[in-house]
């Protein structure tokens, strides 16, 4: 009831029309930039974030989020009609998707990602909001041990569903981790790998990682490519048909499943919408009723993976909000608007009567931005879908503009342009070298967490290495993240058993470089 | 090739807009000037200098746009002052926990590379408990750390913070000093229960003092403080740690006197608004904290010596 | 040459290895006030190299066990997928992103110099012409319009204190600035 009660008390505050429009500027932002391929939702919202600096707390973050809801939607769109996925979590959707495209039933493919995305949205808040404040007390014992294991549980899990190899994965995590211990460091004082320049002293915030690994580097990658984009026919109009109630009640557990999956991956730290809705298009592939003919343009091969994505989102925001551990690259930008304007997520968020309202009208946001993705999804779709004629050269320079100023902005420093510049080089370098990028500015997010909540245990109970395995809580993280680690063990098993075809190899490469959001 | 053909361009460019006046102490102010915050935003230093540049900005009547430029226990933003130019144009509010490492004898920075404008704010420290900890007074503090060690949640090694649980240390209270750099952790720490007792300025855990989570135990002043007549201070209990919180505002050294004489003035006027002095009472500051410009320098002279007693010199390390 | 492609397969492990190992060493001389019993700011960084290296080596000992014919290491999320036609080939320009790349190095050289408003006139006007734009008037115009929009939002609305640059090109920024309205 208690909860019923805040949920009200935020729904109202989203009301105003302050928070309702930096949410409606949010939607329409997250659908552009997903829509458009090579511009994922997390360049979305680091391109946002500096000018969240003269906004107050709530818009700010209500802005982010709609965009972070709205950008694993909109991408449907270009996946379904022009097989171009928007982003790399709709290339799931594209077997099917295309597949109903091709036999004439592009509105109705249409339709089904619609209800996806809204079911997904809907029960995954719903969830979440249910167990904030639960999760929030358990939260309020989380000592350095326990989030020790939380982090070391969401590295294990990137590096073990990584869509390369383990080795490869890990090497990227570690350069990210090395590179969180460039600087003054946190517990000491003393300069760690500075070299003498003043440039490093500053030490590498994650979010120029961010900015240059997903923004600065995918430009570069564009750029690469040769920016050019065929203007395929649309096949079939942009209208949505919507399934009848009797269709949906059909697959009714295929919703369930996803939903539910989407969820739990999303409070994983690390495991992000990309990872989600591949692995709910595997399960529906592999435990669904009609699993044998996904992939030939059926409904469940849609409705799985948009679910999935979609309710990764509030998954995601929860730990951010109790625990303030970001999982993903859209909620660490959300942790740094956070942290701009003063407030620290965390359990202590929900101490305090004014903090905690902020927390559940964030929390009611995400139930207006759904339904209003949906419905400007609906409405307005014809519009936003033109920004794939606006010339990519210049969409190019808009962005790189957007990143450097951007980086620029955070603190007046051109020492954080430059490493925006360099983060952008490496991570074009690693693609070529078909390193994926994830996993490194993952280890830079969670990197400073990692270390200072190790830092903080061994000086807490005097350098005890089994700590982690002492108290429940740690232990089962621990004990989970050493058997995520078998995973691959287990896939290579499966790939034995089942003759691999030939991949696409231009997807795959794409994918290297891409975000996992 | 590049640099010629901007070089030209701008000449020309400069022609047609016209000469721009430089800028000399005559003058001063002439421009915007930048206030460094070396922390984050919404924190104690923020909100100083936010509510100082509003203040200041009718005084001197050029806006003073606040930056954050925080890292480093506010040693990044002290960086980029001194890597200003010394013309006035840059001013930044150091605190406490900055000020503490010019106590160390191996600190990269010197006192005397800066000019104090005034100190803005004093406030004392505390030591606080959790509201459902056992523990309900110092001496109960003290009993139990007899039982087992004690875990204070700091901010850092360097600081006051850390300099006070020494000092208690070698008084033969077990206290072991654990580091929170950011603040949302050091107190759900507390009342999670993770840390024994907070270490933290009364006026930055108002609302959880408020909110009945937690208690002070100690607060470390010579004298009572108000606002907390009932709680013990270090003086009345015998100890010798009574460093407060501080913030000043600060310029760089070989900044112009005339500079820096307009500057203070400004200030000082600052320091009889309404504003200011409801913004001290808010905070649980003491109603004394403004010192003007000339006697702040003396202020931190002793204030530092206070820290280094404290922290640094062989009889606070060997005092049992 | 059996060797020579062996060498190109296990090159960039060697290299990263011997980037940890010299960073290790460096750890092994953090300058810090230690204090008895807790452990310092050089251990995290040591375990994080000491993985690097690690991994480094089985990444070596996995190209050297498997057959390089064999595509062991294949994406999963892949492997399982229905054939169909290939989505949008890209071509490959390396030579284009360097150009990009070296002037982004000397646009940021230049910005303390030439100040924002110039130095983004001829950036920008420099990526588009990379980005395949080839139209002078439509670069021209955009650039102006790009520049004048970001000295605008980020100086007036958004307070961040963008490089003027020196003399005398800041007299052309502190003149938008006047145009603008930015005090």
């Amino acid at each position: 009831m208690e909860t019923f009660h805040l949920l009200s008390a935020g729904i109202a505050q989203v009301l105003q029309w302050q928070d309702l429009l930096a949410m409606l500027i949010g939607l329409v932002i997250g659908m552009a930039v997903s829509v458009m391929p090579g511009l994922g939702l997390v360049m979305g919202v680091v391109l946002a974030l500096p000018f969240t600096y003269t906004m107050s707390l709530e818009p700010s973050i209500i802005l982010l989020t709609a965009i972070y809801m709205a950008g694993t939607y909109a991408g449907c769109f270009t996946t379904i009609l022009y097989r171009i996925p928007g982003e790399p979590m709709d290339v799931p959707l594209l077997w099917d998707g295309w597949g109903m495209t091709k036999r004439g039933e592009a509105a109705k493919a249409l339709g089904w990602a619609l209800v996806a995305a809204l079911a997904g949205g809907l029960v995954s808040s719903a969830v979440m909001v249910a167990l904030a404040v639960p999760l929030s007390k358990v939260a309020l014992s989380f000592g350095a041990p326990e989030y020790f294991a939380a982090v070391f549980f969401g590295l294990t899990t990137v590096v073990a569903l990584a869509d390369n190899s383990l080795t490869d994965a890990l090497i990227s995590m570690c350069i990210g981790l090395f590179v969180s211990t460039i600087g003054v460091d946190p517990t000491y004082g003393s300069e760690r790998f500075t070299f003498g320049q003043s440039i490093l002293m500053n030490g590498v915030p994650y979010v120029m990682v961010l900015v240059g690994a997903y923004g600065f580097g995918e430009i570069l990658a564009k750029i690469g490519q040769g920016v050019k984009i065929e203007n395929r026919p649309a096949a079939g109009g942009v209208e949505t048909r919507f399934p009848k109630l009797r269709e949906i009640w059909a697959i009714r557990a295929t919703f369930l499943r996803s939903s539910v999956l989407g969820t739990l991956l999303g409070i994983i730290p690390g495991a992000g919408a990309t990872i989600s809705s591949f692995i709910s298009y595997a399960i529906e592939k592999q435990y669904g009723k009609r699993g044998k003919d996904i992939g030939t343009g059926i409904p469940e091969g849609i409705v799985a993976p948009q679910i999935a994505s979609t309710a990764s989102v509030a998954g995601h925001m929860v730990p951010l909000l109790t625990l303030g551990l970001p999982g993903s690259g859209a909620t660490a930008v959300i942790l740094a608007a956070f942290l701009l304007h003063g407030v620290q997520p965390g359990p202590f968020l929900f101490q305090d009567p004014k903090s905690t309202l902020v927390v559940y009208t964030i929390l009611a946001s995400m139930f207006i931005a759904v339904i209003g993705m949906c419905l400007l999804g609906f409405l307005w779709i014809r519009v936003v879908i033109r920004v794939l004629k606006i010339h990519q050269g210049i969409l190019a320079t808009l962005i790189v503009m957007f990143a450097l100023v951007g980086a620029y902005a955070d603190r007046n420093s051109l020492s954080d342009v430059w490493i925006v510049v360099v983060f952008g080089a490496l991570a074009w370098v690693m693609g070529r070298f078909k390193l994926p990028v994830s996993p490194m500015v993952l280890g830079a997010i969670l990197g400073p967490i990692a270390e200072s909540s190790f830092t903080r245990s061994m000086i807490t109970f005097h350098n005890d290495w089994t700590i982690f395995f002492q108290q429940p809580i740690s232990a089962s993280l621990m004990g989970a993240a050493l058997l995520s680690l078998a995973i691959p063990a287990i896939r290579a098993g499966f790939g034995r058993i089942k003759p691999r075809r030939r991949a696409r190899t231009n997807l795959q490469e794409t994918r290297s470089t891409l975000p996992s959001q | 090739m590049l640099q010629r053909v901007l070089q030209v361009a701008g000449a020309l460019c400069a022609l047609g807009i016209g000469m721009i006046q430089p800028a000399s102490a005559e003058t001063y102010p002439s421009r915007p000037i930048t206030f460094i915050v070396p922390w984050g935003p919404g924190g104690g230093a923020d909100a100083l200098a936010r509510l100082t540049s509003r203040l200041l900005e009718p005084q001197l009547k050029v806006s003073m746009p606040v930056i954050n430029v925080p890292g480093a226990t506010g040693q990044t933003g002290l960086t980029k002052l001194l890597t200003s130019p010394a013309d006035g144009y840059t001013v930044e509010v150091v605190t406490g926990d900055t000020g503490a490492l010019f106590a160390n004898p191996h600190s990269r920075f010197k006192l005397n590379q800066l000019i104090p404008l005034a100190i803005m704010i004093q406030q004392p420290s505390g030591f606080y408990v959790s509201m459902n900890s056992p523990m309900k007074n110092w001496s109960d503090v003290v009993k139990a750390s007899k039982q087992h060690e004690l875990r204070v949640a700091i901010t850092g090694y360097g600081s006051p913070d850390a300099l006070t649980v020494a000092y208690f240390k070698a008084r033969g209270v077990n206290l072991q000093a654990v580091p929170f750099p950011q603040p949302g952790l050091r107190y759900s720490s507390v009342i999670g229960g993770q840390s024994d007792v907070l270490y933290e300025q009364a006026g930055d855990v108002r609302s959880f003092i408020d909110g009945k989570q937690i208690r002070p135990v100690m607060l470390f002043s010579e004298k009572p403080v108000a606002g907390f007549e009932n709680v013990p201070y270090s003086g009345k209990l015998g100890y010798h740690a009574n460093l407060p919180q501080f913030r000043v505002i600060v310029v760089r050294a070989g900044t112009d006197p005339k500079i820096v004489k307009t500057l203070r003035d400004a200030m000082a006027k600052v320091a009889r608004t309404k504003e200011y002095a409801a913004y001290l009472k808010q905070q649980y500051a003491l109603p004394t904290s403004y010192i003007p410009g000339k006697e702040s320098g003396a202020f931190l002279h002793n204030w530092l010596a206070e820290a280094y007693a404290l922290g640094y010199s062989k009889k606070s390390q060997s005092a049992k | 040459m059996p060797l020579l492609r062996q060498m190109k397969r296990i090159g960039p492990y060697i290299v990263l290895m011997f980037i940890a190992l010299g960073l290790y060493a460096i750890a092994d001389r953090i300058i810090y006030t230690p204090i008895p019993g807790q452990i310092g700011p050089d251990v995290w960084p040591k375990i994080v190299l000491s993985l690097l290296m690690i991994v480094c080596v089985a990444g070596i000992a996995r190209k050297l066990m498997t057959d390089p014919a064999s595509q062991s290491d294949q994406s999963w999320m892949e492997a399982e997928q229905p054939d169909s036609e290939p989505v949008a080939q890209g071509e490959d320009h390396p030579r284009i992103v360097m150009i990009v790349l070296a002037g982004t190095v000397a646009y940021l050289l230049l910005l303390e110099t030439g100040g924002f408003f110039l130095c983004t006139l001829v950036y920008t006007a420099f990526v588009m012409w990379c980005g395949g734009v080839r139209r002078p008037l439509v670069i021209g115009g955009l650039a102006l319009s790009i520049s004048v929009f970001f000295t605008f939002t980020f100086m007036k609305i958004v307070f961040v204190a963008l490089p003027i640059g020196s003399e005398p090109f800041s007299y052309v920024s502190l003149g938008v600035m006047k145009l603008l309205g930015i005090h």
